[in-house]
């Protein structure tokens, strides 16, 4: 859970530093949607005449004129299946670097395209209290859906000359997203090791996830929240029910809805406090 | 498959992707005011701005887990959800379908869609239901509908979800369909575009049309105010 009741991790005497967050392109503003523009990989120089001349205006008033120009230019399609450039196209991104007093190194590093450890994530499973699932099923879940963000801790001994030698390195958050690649995409299973909560790390998962969605022009971005996550979703761009909207749901549901912690929902039963 | 009453011409169901005319789907997804966007750009008579693309939707197709479809051989009765020249152009398109037994074959006709996007393994999506509307209220949405969720029974997956609207709700209720047994919220992200304060947003029921500033006035008679802004 995201609460600010959950006791911290670090030690006090730890220096933090500010959040190294290097985005890869420009804040994403709304009327600078990059509409197919991601896969013209022709010359860099028609691709930057083709972002300049749409204008936010351009795009809805294609909507409304009889012969519009047209302007968005369309994601190279394949006739014969070619596959697609895959989400993870996109480096690591170092979240937080701080420096332990015995001299090495931790850092927290956001990936979209690395690979998850299905044991890793079961282990984090249980330290937030979701139950366990089959692991081949989870291993085919990771497999097929379109985006599986995670972040990672990391812990180095920094040498001269810059090299480092690496420590350890443990699973502690991670969000994934299906999709048809196109229109609609569902976020889901999204988990941040209790003891690195509170520190803005779920956020950065998500609006990274997010960014990365909306830079593919998949707009419909859909969850299934959790009561105590709703405001954090909220303070993400996501709106409850908009229009009325609700999602319904038919069989046996998996819990694996965002940040739900069952475990907790029972002692909370057994303890009578409900 | 015969249907009850047995007047209809002769209709198929089939889970193959190949099966779907991305052009005819696109006609069909506009006839019932889908473009595959959650909130769909409308014009000011309440037809779609814009169509979803075809090669988009091929793309789409591509990627979804499941795709049922029903086809019909034979004129849709109550009329076509796409114009007569388009359809001819469709015909010219597929000569192959027109060698001569003694009479040319009518291309196949879809009329009803549904699709459902999956991580193969543990959940499911629903999306893009859509039935010809001269022949809704037949049992074709139920039957594309029970169709999907038998076909992902059968490998494995049992949780499924569906984005309702208010008018569609007592769809899937009576397709099985209930309240998120978590009491999950359903969230959905909103670009800001939507409620910039640039322009404002009329409602049309579950649909939106933007409108930019300058036509406000045309528009919006009675308000400066904006109609869906988050506070």
């Amino acid at each position: 859970m995201l609460s600010s009741t959950v006791p911290r991790g670090l030690s006090p005497h730890l220096k933090l530093t500010c959040l190294q967050w290097q985005p890869k392109s420009a804040p994403l503003l709304p009327w600078h949607s990059h509409s197919g523009y991601s896969y013209h990989q022709s010359s860099g120089e028609s691709r930057r005449r083709l972002t300049s001349s749409v204008k936010f205006w351009d795009t809805l008033k294609s909507g409304f004129v009889k012969d519009p120009p047209t302007i968005v230019a369309e994601p190279i399609q394949e006739e014969n299946g070619v596959e697609e450039p895959n989400v993870d196209d996109e480096e690591p991104v170092v979240l937080m670097e701080t420096a332990q007093p015995d001299g090495t190194v931790e850092k927290i590093i956001f990936g979209s395209g690395e690979a998850v450890d299905v044991y890793e994530l079961e282990a984090l499973y249980i330290k937030v209290g979701w139950p366990r699932r089959p692991p081949e099923k989870v291993e085919a879940a990771l497999k097929n859906s379109f985006m599986v963000a995670s972040l990672h801790l990391q812990k180095e001994v920094p040498f001269e000359g810059g090299a480092t030698k690496m420590l350890k390195r443990e699973l502690i958050g991670m969000a994934r997203a299906t999709s048809d690649h196109v229109f609609n995409a569902t976020i889901w299973d999204v988990i941040v090791d209790p003891l690195y909560q509170g520190q803005g790390l779920g956020k950065a998962l998500i609006e990274q996830m997010v960014r990365a969605l909306l830079r593919r022009d998949i707009g419909n971005i859909t969850l299934f929240a959790d009561a105590k996550v709703v405001d954090f979703y909220k303070n993400l761009g996501f709106e409850a029910d908009p229009f009325g909207i609700k999602g319904m749901t038919n069989g046996t549901v998996y819990h694996d809805r965002s940040f739900f912690n069952s475990r907790s929902a029972c002692l909370r039963v057994a303890l009578g406090s409900f | 498959m015969a249907l009850s009453g047995g007047l209809l011409p002769q209709t198929s169901i089939s889970l193959n992707k190949d099966a779907v005319d991305v052009v005819q789907l696109s006609a069909l997804l506009a006839a019932t005011r889908q473009n595959c966007l959650q909130f769909p750009l409308l014009q000011p008579d309440g037809s779609l701005a814009e169509a979803a693309h075809p090669s988009k939707l091929r793309l789409a197709l591509h990627y979804s887990t499941l795709v049922v479809s029903i086809h019909m051989r034979g004129p849709i009765p109550g009329g076509d959800y796409m114009h007569t020249t388009d359809r001819k152009h469709q015909q010219q398109r597929t000569p192959f379908l027109n060698f001569s037994l003694g009479q040319s074959r009518p291309v196949p006709r879809l009329i009803a869609f549904g699709r459902a996007t999956s991580d193969h393994a543990l959940t499911a999506s629903i999306h893009d239901l859509a039935v010809a509307p001269s022949l809704q209220r037949r049992g074709f949405g139920r039957r594309i509908l029970q169709k999907l969720l038998r076909e992902l029974g059968r490998r494995g997956i049992t949780d499924i979800a569906a984005l309702a609207a208010p008018e569609q709700r007592p769809f899937f209720t009576a397709c099985g369909f209930g309240d998120d047994e978590l009491n999950s919220t359903t969230m959905l992200y909103l670009r800001s575009s939507m409620t910039s304060r640039e322009d404002s947003v009329k409602r049309f029921g579950r649909k939106s049309l933007v409108i930019p500033a300058a036509l406000r006035a045309m528009y919006m008679p009675s308000s400066g105010q904006h109609d869906m802004e988050r506070s």
